[in-house]
This record gives C-alpha cells, structure tokens and sequence, in this order.
C-alpha cells in the first residue's frame, strides 16, 4: 500500500479502480510508402477528422467555459490549416517518401524546439499547443480514439496531471467516482468542478502518482484529507468502507432534513442560501434546501456572445429565477467580469494585473450603456419577485454612490416609461480589504453586505489563489481574513444592516461555528453543501459557537485555525 | 509588385493569442506572399500567413516588426495589416 498527500479540495470518500488520464503521444513507427498522393490524402482525411473534434469541443466548452478556454480550441484549429505546418508536412511525404504519422512527428518536433528556445514563458508554453494538435493527429492517423473520460468502462478514480475544462467538458460524470490532480489548488477548475458535482477530490498530489498509477489497481480517495491510498491492504480498505457508510448515512440525514430551517441549539435562525449561475441550477438548489439565493452569477448572460444581451432577454431570465424562488430571496450580483476576459461587444484593454484592474463594479461604472440595461431589467424584473442587487470590487463610497445615481437614473427613465418596479435592496460585496477596513463608512450607504472571502483572501494574503505554489498562504481561515470578516459583520450590524457570506467558506461545515460565532445572518453556497452546513448549525449554539470564535482568532495561523475547528465537539 | 511597412506592436500581450491570429487570419485574405520579421529581436522573416511562424517570432510589446507583400494586391495587403496594427487589433485605447 502506497500513500500519497494533497491537498484536499473536495470532502467524500471514493473507493474504486484507478484510470489514468495522461493524454500522450502514441508510438508512431517510420516506414516508406509506394503512394504518395494517396498519403496526402490519408493525412488530408486525418485533419478534417481533428477540425470536426476541435469545432465539438469548443463548443461543448462554450456553453459551460469562458471564452478565453473555447479560445484555445479556435487557434488549435489555425494550426491545421497553417501552410508551414501542413505544407511542411506535405513537402516532407512526397519528398522522403515516409508515412505520415511519421513526418506529423517530425515538423512538430521542429516547431517545439522552435518554440523551447524562445525566452519568453507565453510564447515557449506554445510547445505544449503544437505538441498537443500533433498527438491529435498523430491518433487520428493511427485510428487510435483520443484519450476521453466519456466512455469509462466502469466506475473509477481519475488520476491526471491536470484536469482543464476540454476535459471536464466531455467527462462521463456518471463513471466519474473522484479524482486526483498533481496540479492546481483548491480553486481552480478541477477543484470547483468535483465541488459542484458533490464527489471527492485531491489537487496539488505529489506527482508519483502519475507513475504509481500507470497500472490500474485499486485505491482509496480521501477527499477530507487529502489523502490517496494505492493498493490498499483489508484493513485500510475495510475502515474506509465503514467511514463512507457513516458519510452516505450522514448525507441521507442531512438531506431529509434538507427543507428544515437552520436554527442553532439556542435559537437563532440563519437563512442558507445558494450560489447559482445558471437559470437551470435554481430547481436543483431549492431541492437541496436552498432558502434563496444569495449570489446570482450573471456572468453567463454576457458571455461567449457577440452582442451585449438585450434587456428583454435579461429581463425574462432574472424572472424565470424569481418565478423558481417565488417569495424567497434572489440577490443579483451586476456584471462581474474583468481584463481577464474578452467580450466582442466590449472594448476591454488587457491589462497586467486584471485582477487589480478595471473588473466588477469600476468596469460597470466605465460603461454606464450596458450596466443600465442589466439594472433596467433587474428592476422590471423585481415586480412579484423578491429581488435584491448587488455590486461587486467595491473599494471606495464614492463608487457606490455613482452607482446609485445610475440607478436613480434608471428609475427615473422607467418611470417615464410608466413601467413597474418594486422597493430592491441595494448591497454590495466585501472583497476587497480597503472594502473590509472601512465597512463601518460603507455600511451606511448599503443595505446589505455579502463578503466574497475567495478574493477577500487572495487580496488580503496577496496570494494568486490559481497558483498552487502559493496555495497555502491563499487560505481564508487565516486569522487575518477571518478578523477583517468578523470586523465587517460588526461594522455592518452597528450601522443595522444584514449580511451574508457567499464565498467557498460559507460551504465550508468546519467554518460553521466561526461564522454563527460572528454572528453571521446569511450563508451562501454551491448548492451541495447546503444539507450538511444546515445540520451543522443545528448542531450549534450561538453561545457557544462565540467561544470558539474568539479562541480561533486569537491563533497565530490558518494550520491553527484549521486543527483547532477539526477537534471540536459541538454543543 | 512589391511594398513594405515598418510597424509598431503596441498592445499589451504583443503578437500572441488573439492578436497574432487577427493579423494571420488578416494576412490570408489576400494574394501577395507576406514576409514578417521581428526587428526589434532579430528573428524572421517568415511566412506571415502561418500562425505558427509568426508565433516563433515572439513578438512583444513595443517590438518593432517589417512587414513586405509582393504580389499583385500588395498595396491593399499592407494598407490592411498596418490599419489592424495602429487599430491596437481591434481595442483602440481612445475608443
């Protein structure tokens, strides 16, 4: 039996075969070949068969990634038809008279040492763009399938180096029991996936794995610590059966009780909300218990379009949402989009840091056409519904009051329409630190809070909370966040406001007691999380959940934090 | 026929990514062969109607590129090219 550690970024226990996913280049033989028209032709058959793949896959990608990832596949799909590549690859077939595959291998290898040599990381990382339309076409050559996750034989744990959105994209979810990534931290893509989809998984493993887990054999994924057994012995294997009975039970208890309201031992009640972004998740969250929302992501409506959505569309969405909630609250977050990204309809300058940029709120304020229309429909929308809106990366009062004035604006222009609305809360996030430090100015001018902790950490900790290197410094149970989180609350109840919480921490059940212990009134999460963070706050009582509170904060760092919350007892 | 324009790259990534696919993409509209070479590094010239090899020439902000079309739309060919370059590829910073 072999152990390995990570880090762990999905709760659950998975206990099955291993497939490891390792997408590279198959064997390619040389040989001469008699016709050589008809091995143009062959490798001519092959390129069409990788361009309809490419044209699938970013399309699939399309509708769940953002632009810049179908990107990806747009400019792999330039290199087929690049007269220097292909050319080369034609010249070379007649010219030495080898198959194709092997004259596929040989230019690619050219343009990868091309591009090794050059000094700059992005143009050199382009070795692995090239390297990767080769192996497509070397196996469409060889009539080899493309490593897939969608036709798994049985269930089983996913090993790979990393998991990017194109592989995630045309994953089996079904046949999909946990996985194990070498790269990436708790929030990059594979992470948040495995989270949305409620299974198990490890990032950042030491990447032995890869070469543990080149045979297949059984293995045990403990997704609560990060940790990952190889051909374990009866022992091993008979605990982690029991373990995963105790959490399925535990999970088919939470969920019974899913619509049973979050109220601590001593009686105060929560509200447990959903994080959605996507019209299609508000049945699925309510399912599970969710009492709102506390975050709509209205990212999906902007992006990978060519024209800015129009108001009516906008309209029609934020009201399907509403319709699914009825009474309940729906907080719409306003564009939230940054430098990062691309819209065709938006004039975005890239920026060296976008995400101390032109994003969220500041880019809203900078294009006041296209935030007018989202604030339109949101209002228009707010009839027979429980709506609320919030701004996101605010930093200063003075945005929030320019922002208020463009909504003073909209009003008066729907009023002049002589359409409806109705009374909207106006909130904001907390992510940014100055945001935090100063909530007691800011509250005034709110109604309510909701306190983003994943870029609250990574702007507090000044740690890219996408690059594993520095992962652990990216951790919102360091004292530092939870202080300046506790502070905000604060602020906000002095100035008699409410506030919610809708980042991972929110979903997180070991942060449960800190949070109740804050006084938090608001949990917001991915809808998965909702049945087991309710049973945890009815495990609590506020009373006690302070104690915890301040004994947490008084710890030096987020190993601390997270080592004391483990131990506890509730009650 | 035969036509040459010194340019400079202004937009932040330089030559790469959306960039560098506008101006190949842009490049294969016309008849004329295209030549780009990287001044500025000392690389080039290669096929301007190859994505691949314009991406070899690692071309960065402020870099310094030539451009030359021979052929008989020539004028058209580099009259286009320049107009993307100065256009900062469709983001200009005064719009």
């Amino acid at each position: 039996m072999n152990a390995i550690h990570g880090i762990p970024a999905s709760s659950g226990i998975a206990l099955g075969f291993t497939f490891l996913y390792l997408p590279k280049l198959p064997e390619v033989t040389v040989y001469e070949v008699g016709n050589t028209d008809g091995e143009v032709k062959r490798l001519e058959r092959a390129i069409k068969a990788v361009d309809d793949d490419l044209v699938s896959l970013a399309s699939i990608i399309a509708a769940r990634a953002t632009l810049d990832e179908a990107q990806v596949f747009e400019a792999h799909r330039m290199f087929l038809q690049d007269p220097m590549f292909v050319g080369e690859i034609v010249q070379q077939i007649k010219m030495k008279r080898l198959n194709a595959e092997s004259c596929v291998a040989n230019v690619v290898s050219d343009f990868c040492g091309k591009f090794e040599n050059l000094e700059d990381e992005y143009f050199r990382q382009r070795s692995q763009d090239i390297a990767d339309v080769g192996n497509r076409l070397s196996r469409a050559l060889l009539g080899i399938l493309n490593p897939r996750l969608d036709c798994l034989s049985k269930p089983s744990i996913i090993i790979a180096e990393n998991l990017f959105p194109s592989d995630t994209a045309q994953m089996d979810v079904r046949q999909v029991k946990g996985f194990v990534t070498v790269l990436g931290g708790p929030t990059a893509h594979a992470a948040i996936f495995a989270r949305s989809l409620g299974i198990p998984a490890i990032v950042g493993a030491s990447c032995e794995i890869l070469e543990l887990c080149s045979k297949e054999n059984f293995a045990i994924l403990d997704g609560d610590e990060g940790t990952f057994f190889f051909d374990p012995d009866e022992a091993t294997i008979r605990e982690y059966e029991k373990r995963q009975r105790v959490t399925m039970e535990n999970a088919l208890h939470s969920l019974k009780f899913a619509n049973q309201p979050a109220k601590t031992l001593d009686g105060t009640r929560v509200e447990v909300v959903a994080n959605i972004g996507q019209v299609s998740e508000a049945i699925q969250a309510l399912d599970k218990g969710a009492e709102g929302v506390g975050l709509l992501r209205t990212e999906f409506l902007f992006l990978d379009r060519e024209e800015a959505p129009d108001e009516d569309e906008q309209f029609n969405q934020y009201s399907e949402i509403g319709d699914a909630f009825g009474d309940r609250p729906v907080v719409i977050r306003t564009m939230d989009i940054g430098g990062d990204k691309r819209l065709p309809y938006l004039t975005l300058e890239a920026e060296d840091n976008p995400f101390l940029g032109l994003r969220g709120l500041r880019l809203c304020l900078k294009n006041p056409e296209i935030f007018k229309v989202q604030l339109r429909a949101i209002f228009r929308a707010s009839v027979g519904h429980n709506l609320k809106i919030m701004f996101p990366m605010v930093s200063t009062v003075n945005e929030i009051q320019k922002a208020r004035q463009i909504v003073s604006e909209v009003l008066a222009e729907l009023a002049d329409r002589q359409v409806n609305y109705s009374k909207v809360e106006i909130g904001i996030m907390i992510e940014v630190p100055a945001a935090a430090v100063a909530a007691d100015v800011l509250a005034r001018h709110v109604d309510f809070f909701s306190i983003g902790t994943n870029d609250l950490t990574q702007y507090t900790m000044a740690a890219d909370r996408t690059n594993s290197s520095v992962q652990d410094i990216a951790d919102a149970f360091h004292p530092a966040v939870l202080r300046l989180i506790q502070q905000t609350i604060r602020a906000g109840h002095e100035a008699g406001i409410w506030i919610g919480l809708c980042g991972e921490l929110a979903g997180n059940p070991l942060a449960v007691p800190l949070l109740l212990g804050m006084g938090l009134d608001e949990f917001s999460m991915g809808k998965a999380s909702i049945p087991e963070v309710k049973e945890t706050i009815r495990k609590w009582s506020v009373e006690k959940a302070r104690k915890v509170t301040a004994h947490a904060l008084s710890l030096p760092d987020a190993v601390s934090v997270r080592d004391y919350l483990c131990n506890l007892k509730p009650a | 026929m035969r036509k040459d324009a010194h340019l400079i790259i202004n937009h932040s990534s330089g030559l790469h990514a959306r960039p560098a696919s506008l101006f190949v993409k842009t490049a294969n509209q016309f008849e004329s062969e295209i030549q780009i070479s990287n001044l500025s590094m000392g690389k080039g010239p290669v096929n301007a109607k190859s994505i691949l090899s314009v991406l070899t020439l690692a071309v960065g902000k402020g870099n310094e590129i030539l451009i030359s079309a021979d052929g008989a739309d020539a004028d058209q060919t580099i009259e286009a090219l320049t107009k993307l370059a100065q256009s900062n590829f469709g983001e200009d910073l005064h719009q």
